[in-house]
C-alpha cells in the first residue's frame, strides 16, 4: 500500500537533483517519536521506500507536484499521513510545497495469468559482498562490497535482488509463506537496464557515499499467488538496499497490464506517472 | 451466452479468513468490524461477499447492474438503453419480451442474485406498462443466495488507537477526500459462507450452466482480487465446495454447519493469529455427504494447502486435500483449477 501526496508549489523554484536526503527528511519528521523512530536507524531492510517529487522539472508558484510512499506496514504509512496532514508545509530543500491531498492507493501486480512491467522510480543500490566477488568473477580484494555494474553480468544483480528480497520476506510476511528463492522461477521475466549512474548520498547526517545506482525496466507474468506477494512486496517494500533512503521504489509501468483473457488492458493503479 | 439450462441444484460452502482486516465494517458502528455482541463471532454479511461478486463479474468485463456507489445511475441507465433499443408502441409485445431477455443477457449479476427494478405505478403510458408487466413487476429473485458468515471463533480486535477521520475533520480549508486508512481491524477470523444454487429459480432470470460454473472461479478470484486494497486486506479464500446434486429438488442443506475448528489442533481462540494457528474438523461435512452420496452427482472443490483439517479426531492434511478424503468415503469430487478454467467463462469467451 502507498500514500499518495499531492503538493502544490508556494514558490517558484529549480527543481533540485540532489533534494532525496531533504525529502527523506521530511517524511521521517512523520515517524520521529512514534514507534517506528527506531526503523530510521535499523540495520535491516525497514519495508518502506519513496519516490522522488515528480513529475521533474522547474517549479513554478502554483504548479501541483506528487510524492508516493510505499510501505508494508499500514500503522507506518498512517504515522506518515497524521503527520503531513497536521503539518502541511512540505520544504523538500529549495523548494516550498504545502499539503494539498492525502490518499491511500494499493497496486497489485494482478492475478495469476496477468503479464506487466515494472519500472524503477528511483535508482536500485545492488552490491555484491567481497566473499561473493569470485564466484562472478569480480576482482575485489578489499573488504568493501562492490557496486554492481552492467559489466558484472545480470546474474549477480538477479541474485542479490532476490536475496534482499528474501530478507524482506522473512521480515514482513507469514512465516509459512515461501520467499522468493523457495520458488521455482526468476523474479521478472525481463531485466531491461535503463542506465547506470553514480551519485553522492548522504547515508547519515553529515556521512556522503558515492553509490552507484541502475535504473530498470522488469516484464513479469504472475505465475501464482506467491509470485503475485512477491511482487507485490517489491512494490510495497522498494527492491534492492537502502530503500529506506528512497532508493529501489518501483511502479507498475501505467497501462502496462494485461489481464489473463482480457481484451483490453487495464491502467496501472498507483503507479508514478 | 451459451443457452443452457441450469439443471441440477448446488449447495456452497466457501470458507474464507481474515488477518488484520476489516472484513466488514458496520457504518452505524463508526466502521468497526461486524459482531455478534454475546458470542464474540464476527459477522460478514452476504452483501459484502456479493458486493466481492459483483466487483469481479464487473472486472472481467461482465455487465453489472448493481455496480459500486457513483458509478450506479450511468451504468442502470445505459444498461436500460440498450436493451429498450428503438421500441415505441406498447403493441410490439414480442420486442419487449425480447427486452427483459436482453436486460437479463446483459445484468449477469441480476441471473445470479436477481434485482428490484423501479417502475413507476399509474404512468398512464401503455408502452411503460406494457414493460412493467413484460418484466413481472420488476421483482427477480436470485435463484443464487448466500447467507451472512459467522466466524467459527470468537474474534479479538486490534487496540483502540485515533483513527486519521478525527485528524482530518478538525483540519483548516484545503481537501484532503479519499482518505481511508481504516484502524479497526480483526486480529483472525474464519468465515464458513452458505449457498444455494436454486435449478427451479434459474429459469425466472435465466441463469446458466456457464454460470453456475463460473461461480467455481468467480468466488475464488474475487475473494482474491477484490481485497487486494486498504482495510480488506488480509482475506483469503481457503476452501469453496460446491456439492451438485444429481437428485431433482434435494439439497442437504446448511452444509456449512459440518465445519469446525478443531479446539485440540487449533490455538486457543484468543491467541488465533493466522491460518497456521487453526485446524479445521471437517467430520460432519464428510459423513453428511457420505450418508447421501447416491445424491450427489460432484463436488466441486478447490482448497488451500495451508489450511490444516482434521477428520474423526486425526489430522488428516490441508484443505486441498479434501478430495481424497471424501472419494475414500464415496463422494465422486472434481477439483478446480481456478486459473486454467476462469478464462473460458470470461465473455468473450461466451
Amino acid at each position: 500500500m502507498r500514500l499518495l501526496i499531492r503538493l502544490r508549489a508556494q514558490a517558484d523554484a529549480a527543481y533540485d537533483n540532489s533534494h532525496f536526503h531533504e525529502l527523506r527528511g521530511r517524511l521521517w519528521k512523520g515517524l520521529r517519536g512514534t514507534e517506528y523512530d527506531e526503523l530510521h536507524d535499523a540495520e535491516r531492510p525497514v519495508g518502506l521506500s519513496f519516490s522522488n517529487v515528480f513529475p521533474w522539472g522547474d517549479i513554478e508558484e502554483g504548479d501541483e507536484r506528487t510524492v508516493l510512499v510505499a510501505a508494508t506496514d499500514q500503522d507506518v504509512l498512517q504515522a506518515i499521513a497524521e503527520s503531513v496532514i497536521t503539518d502541511r508545509k512540505f520544504n523538500v530543500g529549495e523548494m516550498p510545497f504545502r499539503v494539498e491531498e492525502v490518499t491511500t492507493v494499493a497496486p497489485d501486480v494482478g492475478e495469476p495469468g496477468t503479464r506487466g512491467t515494472l519500472e524503477t522510480g528511483t535508482g536500485v543500490l545492488v552490491r555484491i559482498p567481497p566473499w561473493q566477488a569470485d564466484k562472478y568473477g569480480i576482482e575485489n580484494e578489499g573488504d568493501e562490497a562492490t557496486f554492481w555494474q552492467p559489466e558484472y553480468s545480470l546474474e549477480p544483480f538477479k541474485t542479490q535482488l532476490e536475496n534482499n528480497l528474501d530478507k524482506k520476506h522473512r521480515l514482513f510476511c507469514d512465516d509459512h509463506l515461501p520467499g522468493p528463492s523457495e520458488r521455482d522461477g526468476d523474479l521478472f521475466d525481463e531485466y531491461n537496464l535503463i542506465k547506470t549512474f553514480a551519485v553522492p548520498v548522504e547515508v547519515t547526517q553529515g556521512v556522503e557515499m558515492t553509490y552507484v545506482l541502475s535504473k530498470w525496466r522488469f516484464g513479469y507474468r504472475v505465475r501464482d499467488d506467491h509470485h503475485r506477494r512477491h511482487l507485490n512486496l517489491a512494490l510495497d517494500a522498494g527492491i534492492g538496499e537502502r530503500n529506506a533512503l528512497g532508493l529501489g521504489f518501483l511502479n507498475i509501468e501505467k497501462d502496462s497490464k494485461q489481464l489473463p483473457g482480457a481484451t483490453s488492458s487495464a491502467a496501472t493503479d498507483g503507479g508514478q506517472r | 451466452m451459451t443457452d443452457n439450462t441450469v439443471e441440477n441444484r448446488s449447495e456452497i460452502v466457501f470458507i474464507t479468513d481474515a488477518q488484520d482486516c476489516n472484513p466488514n465494517g458496520n457504518p452505524l458502528g463508526e466502521n468497526r468490524p461486524r459482531k455478534d455482541p454475546i458470542t464474540d463471532q464476527a459477522v460478514v454479511t452476504d452483501v459484502r461477499l456479493k458486493r466481492y461478486l459483483r466487483d469481479q463479474l464487473d472486472a472481467d468485463d461482465h455487465g453489472v447492474f448493481i455496480k459500486k456507489t457513483g458509478d450506479e445511475s450511468e451504468v442502470r441507465a445505459r444498461l436500460a438503453l440498450d436493451v429498450l433499443g428503438d421500441i415505441d408502441d406498447a403493441d410490439a409485445i414480442e420486442e419487449i419480451e425480447d427486452i427483459r431477455d436482453d436486460f437479463l443477457d446483459a445484468a449477469t449479476d441480476v441471473r445470479y442474485f436477481g434485482a428490484t427494478l423501479s417502475f413507476n405505478a399509474d404512468t398512464d403510458d401503455d408502452l411503460l406498462d406494457a414493460v412493467a408487466e413484460a418484466f413481472d413487476g420488476g421483482n427477480y429473485t436470485g435463484p443464487v443466495q448466500f447467507s451472512p458468515a459467522r466466524s467459527l471463533n470468537a474474534v479479538e480486535e486490534n487496540e483502540e488507537s485515533n483513527t486519521l477521520t478525527s485528524v482530518i475533520a478538525t483540519q483548516d480549508d484545503k481537501k484532503t477526500g479519499g482518505f481511508d486508512l481504516d484502524d479497526n481491524r480483526l486480529k483472525y477470523a474464519i468465515f464458513p459462507f452458505h449457498g444455494l444454487v436454486d435449478e427451479n429459480g434459474a429459469s425466472d432470470t435465466k441463469l446458466t450452466r456457464t454460470d453456475v460454473e463460473r461461480l467455481d472461479t468467480l468466488c475464488w478470484r474475487a475473494m482474491k482480487n477484490q481485497t487486494i486494497s486498504r482495510s480488506k486486506m488480509g482475506q483469503e479464500p481457503r476452501l469453496y465446495v460446491r456439492v451438485e446434486y444429481a437428485t431433482n429438488g434435494y439439497h442437504v442443506g446448511d452444509l456449512h454447519n459440518g465445519f469446525d475448528l478443531d479446539a485440540e489442533r487449533s490455538k486457543p481462540e484468543p491467541e488465533l493469529r493466522n491460518v497456521t494457528d487453526a485446524t479445521l474438523d471437517v467430520t460432519k461435512f464428510v459423513n453428511r455427504l457420505a450418508s447421501v452420496n447416491d445424491h450427489v452427482e460432484t463436488v466441486h472443490f478447490v482448497g488451500d494447502e495451508y489450511l490444516d483439517v482434521s477428520y474423526n479426531g486425526e489430522q488428516y492434511g490441508t484443505a486441498a486435500d479434501l478430495d481424497t478424503l471424501l472419494e475414500d468415503h464415496g463422494v465422486p469430487t472434481r477439483e478446480i483449477e481456478v486459473y486454467n478454467e476462469f478464462e473460458q467463462t470470461l465473455p468473450a469467451d461466451e
